[in-house]
């Protein structure tokens, strides 16, 4: 189960924007969770689609003709490195394939807005702040900054697109994590593990600020063959409202809940395949907002040991 | 041990550096801009940027309204930007639609190639 672990703290960072888990044998593990052994280098990338054709008011679908639908696909790397047994530094960088929004508006009639390139990169410091001698929970926070390297003001023939298909924020921002994981049952194999991940975000050169954001996760796995096992979650995604030039848009907060079932596959010893999707369980948008239909994520990620392993004992 | 609560801390005060960059640069947020005119920097400049017109204003949200950048000169560009919202087409004459109610902005940069002229106006969508 220590192995599963290191894929678990993961499934933050591809839910956002912004914004948006394993099991079984390979990607060798860490005895702390949120972070990896001394020496040892983690390789992790993901894509993902997601896709959203219907609008909501409150809690409930609504008929109103703006867009027809928006989808995006992303791709993105990160690399995580143990400083410490108890420290751990990470950096990731996506790549917005495209990102589309599909009108049909009465006056204006069909029309489409794409925009694609690099997101924003993003930086992590984590560090184990307890793991309890008998095992039963560990610990760990995160304190992390968003760089903004991806572009946000694209333009198609001198006229810029909208903020919603920029692949970049354009804004400074920071975030936290609270990683817990606690194996409450005796035989200490099976782990649940709950994530908090609050992100503050800055105002962009435009005037534009997002509204904070607030994702918490609730996941655990159950082995099903041998090298292969079910992922279970469940996630609440949290955002306040957007605000540009001090202006409250009052159509940007939302309260969301999410299925996320997956399958893990372990690849050799060190590889790790997993395909997950997200699928809404409940979803409340303050005014009219387009509400998210599904979302699939594959990954697959390789660890690199270099920590000292200990000797086996006859 | 002490070395990783160091790194840790460094964390902690970029997090709230970031908070500190809260000053909201404005794109232009007066009151009302509709009959401003603007020159090109050179007064002797080839072309006249007069005003934008938009129709209409306010507008419901998904209801759409033409805006035109009125302008006369030879060789024009025309570049467009809103603080929120959608524009459709190019050229001196676009489409400006959005689903949020509030009030926004919307910026035409005009240009010969030798000088350039900005007007910004206000839209408003309300029900």
């Amino acid at each position: 189960m220590r192995r599963l672990v290191v894929f678990f703290f993961f499934l933050e960072f591809n839910t956002v924007v912004f914004s948006q888990c394993t099991s079984g044998c390979c990607a060798p593990g860490t005895a702390n969770f949120g972070v990896l052994d001394k020496g040892d280098l983690l390789f992790f990338s993901f894509f993902k689609r997601d896709y959203s054709d219907t609008y909501f008011k409150g809690d409930r679908p609504t008929n109103f003709n703006y867009l027809t639908n928006d989808y995006a696909d992303y791709g993105a790397v990160t690399l995580s490195y143990g400083v410490t047994p108890k420290f751990t530094v990470q950096g990731s960088l996506g790549y917005y394939l495209d990102k589309v929004e599909n009108f049909n508006i009465p006056v204006i009639g069909q029309q489409q807005l794409a925009g694609k390139g690099f997101s924003d990169a993003e930086i992590f410091g984590k560090y184990n702040i307890y793991h309890s001698k008998n095992d039963v929970i560990s610990i760990t926070l995160a304190l992390g900054a968003k760089i903004p390297t991806g572009a946000y003001k694209l333009a198609v023939d001198n006229v810029e697109l909208t903020r919603d298909v920029q692949p970049g924020s354009g804004a400074y921002s920071g975030a936290s994590i609270l990683y817990v994981m606690l194996k409450p049952f005796k035989n200490k194999k099976q782990s649940i593990m709950f994530n908090s991940r609050v992100n503050y975000n800055g105002v962009n050169p435009q005037g534009y600020r997002y509204g904070v954001e607030n994702i918490n996760s609730l996941s655990t796995v159950f082995k099903l063959f041998k090298d292969v096992s079910l992922i279970v979650m469940v996630r609440n995604e949290n955002k306040e409202s957007d605000i540009v030039n001090n202006v409250l848009l009052s159509a940007s907060s939302s309260i969301r809940l999410f299925a996320t079932p997956g399958i893990t596959a372990n690849i050799g010893h060190d590889m790790m395949f997993s395909l997950y999707g997200d699928f809404p369980l409940y979803q409340y948008y303050s005014g009219i907002q387009l509400a998210d239909k599904y979302a699939f994520t594959v990954s697959l990620s390789k660890m690199f040991e270099f920590h000292e392993k200990p000797i086996p004992t006859n | 041990m002490r070395k990783s609560v160091y790194i840790v801390f460094v964390f902690y005060l970029v997090l709230f550096g970031c908070k500190k960059s809260d000053n909201v640069i404005p794109t232009g947020t007066a009151t009302n801009y509709s009959d401003i005119s603007s020159t090109p920097p050179n007064p002797g400049g080839a072309f006249s940027f007069t005003k934008i017109t938009i129709n209409p204003n306010p507008m419901q949200p998904g209801q759409g309204a033409k805006v035109v950048a009125v302008a006369s000169g030879n060789n024009l560009t025309y570049k467009w930007s809103t603080s929120h919202g959608e524009l459709f087409g190019n050229g001196s004459s676009v489409y400006y639609d959005d689903s949020c109610l509030g009030t926004f902005t919307i910026t035409c940069v005009v240009s010969d190639g030798t000088h350039t002229a900005t007007i910004t106006v206000p839209i408003t969508i309300s029900n």
